[in-house]
């Protein structure tokens, strides 16, 4: 799959990250709730049609290294147009992405291993950006949010190893109900067949969720999904909810679900 | 009593059982009026054919957007805006549907304090809906055939993505 351009991803990032700085260095200089540190030098790698987009977090650089490792490459004099930017560099070789087949659970990232290290702690960081900026977006039904076109390109270009970030970073913050909504919003719409069963899985628990919002948003990310294969979740999920409105509404998304099972079966025959 | 209809946010912030549950109207319902000079849109809704005139208000607003999604809305009485002494004011709507234009209502001068009455009173005697967006899809697209649509007034993003 070849990756969307990513320029405006980057870019929201870099501008994003200034602004939280920013915000973060008045509380508390350098380690405010997104806990950026002071000689943070690189926060994000995304492909683009030229190349590399590369976003860094740049602060008052007293000792700037000359040029910084990446995976296998070095990229030479990178801070050369100032602090805060996003840039372009020449490609860069794809880090690999590991089967989607396997399971999440069964492939944590191997922190000893320096590429991956290395994409595991850019995309932490990312990700961490992109939710703290989203904190101050509002988000409308049938309205694309910024928020929500980072995650979209985040996960187009790194596929399975973005959507294990995300649901590390879902479950172990505690993430505002709207915020988490468009997210899995996000995670339903996703045009991209290569990460549609690691997105299915990362949705269904949420189905079982304490917020009656959070869990409408979930069956509204499957009824996008299309999937068949949620049928049995949800209705595990109908025995269990307490309200009737999304009672009536799972069942009314299940029924749209079997139809998608009928018509495939069909096709297949 | 004629009907309104209000475009909601999500309607699951106005649930009867989960508001009971939760001990009386949650603040979280209020994003379902956001208001704008102190204004908010409804539609009258066509006594002569109201499932068609819902659809077709629905389908209209969901015109302006990017993208298909669901509609969740609430279908109430106008008799809440008369015990509310709202004021309103009929002004033609700006939705690519001519007939919806016509049925635009802007509540105005509304309060704060108004706003949560009328939350209240559309929790509690209000039908909370959702149309989903294949049921929109659906209705653009004999909208578009039947020319209640202006395509030129529709999204041109959400154009794109209808079959």
């Amino acid at each position: 799959m070849s990756p969307e351009m990513n320029n405006h991803t980057a870019a929201y990032v870099a501008s994003n990250a200034r602004k939280i700085y920013r915000r973060n260095a008045m509380i508390d200089a350098g380690s405010g709730t997104a806990e950026f540190e002071e000689n943070i030098d690189f926060c994000g790698t995304c492909f683009g049609k030229d190349g590399i987009v590369h976003v860094f977090l740049v602060n008052d650089w007293i000792k700037s290294p000359p040029q910084v490792d990446i995976g296998h490459s070095k990229i030479p004099n990178i801070f050369e147009s100032g602090p805060w930017t996003a840039k372009t560099t020449p490609t860069l070789p794809r880090i690999p992405i590991r089967s989607i087949k396997e399971k999440i659970i069964d492939r944590p990232f191997d922190s000893s291993t320096s590429d991956k290290y290395f994409l595991r702690g850019d995309l932490s960081k990312t990700i961490q950006i992109i939710f703290e900026a989203g904190k101050n977006e509002q988000f409308e039904d049938g309205m694309k949010s910024k928020f929500s076109i980072a995650i979209e390109n985040i996960i187009k270009n790194y596929q399975d190893h973005a959507i294990e970030m995300f649901s590390e970073f879902l479950t172990s913050n505690k993430i505002d109900s709207d915020l988490l909504c468009e997210t899995l919003r996000t995670l339903g719409n996703l045009q991209d067949d290569e990460t549609e069963q690691i997105r299915f899985q990362i949705l269904i628990p949420y189905l079982s969720h304490p917020s009656p919002f959070i869990r409408d948003c979930t069956g509204l990310a499957l009824y996008d999904l299309e999937s068949p294969n949620a049928i049995p979740y949800i209705r595990k999920a109908i025995d269990k909810e307490p309200y009737q409105s999304l009672k009536m509404d799972f069942n009314r998304i299940i029924n749209e679900l079997q139809e998608i099972k009928s018509a495939q079966v069909d096709q297949a025959t | 009593m004629p009907k309104l209809i209000r475009q909601l946010s999500s309607k699951i912030w106005l649930d009867r059982q989960i508001a009971e549950k939760f001990g009386g109207l949650q603040a979280d319902a209020l994003k379902n009026f956001k208001t704008s000079e102190n204004k908010m849109s409804v539609f009258k809704v066509d006594e002569d054919n109201k499932q068609e005139s819902v659809i077709r208000i629905l389908v209209a607003l969901a015109c302006g957007r990017q993208s298909l999604d669901k509609v969740d809305y609430a279908l109430f009485d106008s008799n809440i805006i008369k015990k509310l002494d709202i004021q309103v004011d009929e002004i033609e709507g700006t939705t690519p549907d001519q007939t919806v234009n016509k049925l635009h209502i802007d509540l105005k001068k509304l309060s704060g304090d108004i706003i949560c009455e009328l939350a209240k009173s559309i929790q509690n005697s209000g039908e909370l809906k959702r149309l989903y967006s294949k049921d929109i899809e659906k209705a653009i697209n004999e909208g578009i055939e039947k020319k209640q649509l202006q395509v030129e007034k529709i999204n041109s993003q959400l154009l794109s993505k209808i079959k």
